[in-house]
């Protein structure tokens, strides 16, 4: 049985022909495709004043898709499949863009999540943290859906259009 | 009005209500088959279904693993945040904490049961009942919090869930047991007490056969007794 998140139809191998009357069990005659439910995210549209800096940013789809495989009651394993986003962010001070229209997304976390990985992450949240003399702070976390498995990081935006990112070892719980 | 067709057999654990009543009367949100409550969240919840992650040990960054299990409902996204969380078990509540205090866990609450072996976790919670204090007696099946994303810096870190961790003697264990089910704490409290304390309600005893070996006597040195010496007297033939 296959699987899809995306919609389009898995093709079944019509193209192989046999000539013995054996039975190939490598070879499936009927593939059935089930499909599954985008979850969208919902979408985030911020405009704020931050000491001196106007920060406007928001959440799009990016066309990517999450897949995870939970357990749910009386069903058994199921599949579940979320829309990734991108967050557009424009920071402006003084009348002079910073950043404008800047896409932050998983792609530019990748020296600090395993290649193998990435794919299971989608930003989860996004907010202004802190305001310096030299710049604009944020919080970004990457999870995987409808969990705290996740990767956090501080982004900083400098006045000069700098963009740093330092990942942040979040403390786990004592309980 | 919803029954069961005998008493419930946690009827006791909850006095307020009618041994028979099932689900608290509230069949469309909950579920009992036995009696016994296993998921800390209701059957549905707007009309989601409820589901784990199956995330016990996951692999989390820097080598870390994953505690628990993740539980939410099937709406995605934060359909769920505000959805009922109820303790597992009968317990006192042994922590509380909050959004924003530093600890990963966001707003949360530990139970642990009357006898200290199993305790249960209940985190990233959007906000704790009124009144949950450390000491607070708890009931299975009571409503502890609300479904919520809350993490160290505050709410709405994560999407929303229910981070839930088991402790049974102090080691964490995986909440999940099998495609459907979760671990029941009140089974395990339960099965412990009536190992270790029968329930005598009155009337004959009943029979009971022990079965072990006696125990050795321990190998002890023999006291030292003084005795003292005597001489039998010489026994001599009478001559005539």
């Amino acid at each position: 049985m296959l699987s899809s998140c995306n919609g389009t139809k898995n093709k079944s191998n019509n193209e192989k022909t046999r000539d013995s009357i054996g039975v190939d069990l490598s070879v499936k005659s009927i593939q059935v495709e089930r499909k599954h439910k985008i979850i969208h995210f919902e979408s985030v549209n911020i405009d704020s004043i931050v000491g001196s800096y106007h920060v406007l940013y928001k959440t799009l789809d990016n066309g990517q898709i999450v897949t995870t495989y939970p357990i749910t009651d009386g069903k058994g394993k199921d599949t579940v499949c979320y829309a990734s986003q991108d967050v557009i962010l424009t920071i402006n001070k003084d009348g002079k863009d910073i950043i404008l229209n800047r896409k932050i997304q998983r792609d530019d976390f990748r020296s600090f999540i395993p290649k193998n990985e990435i794919s299971k992450y989608c930003i989860s949240n996004f907010k202004i943290t802190d305001v310096t003399a030299t710049g604009i702070k944020f919080s970004i976390n990457f999870c995987v859906p409808d969990t705290d498995v996740c990767y956090w990081f501080e982004l900083i935006v400098s006045d000069n259009s700098d963009v740093k990112i330092n990942e942040v070892i979040e403390k786990e719980s004592d309980m | 009005m919803q029954v069961f067709t005998s008493v419930d057999p946690l009827a006791e654990k909850m006095p307020w209500n009618s041994p028979y009543v099932y689900c608290s009367n509230n069949p469309v949100n909950k579920i009992d088959p036995d009696g016994r409550l296993e998921w800390p969240v209701n059957r549905t919840y707007n009309g989601n279904g409820r589901r784990h992650e199956n995330n016990w040990h996951a692999a989390r960054p820097h080598g870390r693993l994953h505690k628990g299990v993740d539980v939410n409902h099937t709406g995605g996204g934060n359909t769920d945040q505000g959805a009922p969380i109820v303790a597992t078990h009968n317990g006192t509540v042994t922590r509380v904490g909050h959004a924003g205090d530093g600890d990963g866990g966001g707003n949360r609450i530990k139970i642990t049961s009357a006898d200290g072996t199993v305790s249960t976790s209940y985190m990233h919670l959007d906000g704790t009942s009124s009144g949950l204090k450390v000491g607070s007696e708890i009931k299975e099946g009571q409503q502890i919090g609300t479904m919520g994303g809350s993490g160290a810096n505050g709410q709405n870190a994560y999407t929303a869930h229910l981070h839930y961790e088991v402790s049974v003697d102090g080691t964490k264990i995986n909440p999940a047991n099998g495609a459907n089910h979760l671990v029941d704490p009140q089974q395990i409290i339960n099965s412990r007490t009536s190992t270790q304390q029968p329930e005598y309600s009155g009337g004959t005893l009943p029979e009971v056969t022990v079965v072990g070996q006696r125990p050795q006597a321990t190998q002890r040195p023999l006291p030292q007794i003084p005795v003292t010496e005597t001489r039998t007297p010489e026994i001599r033939p009478i001559q005539n």
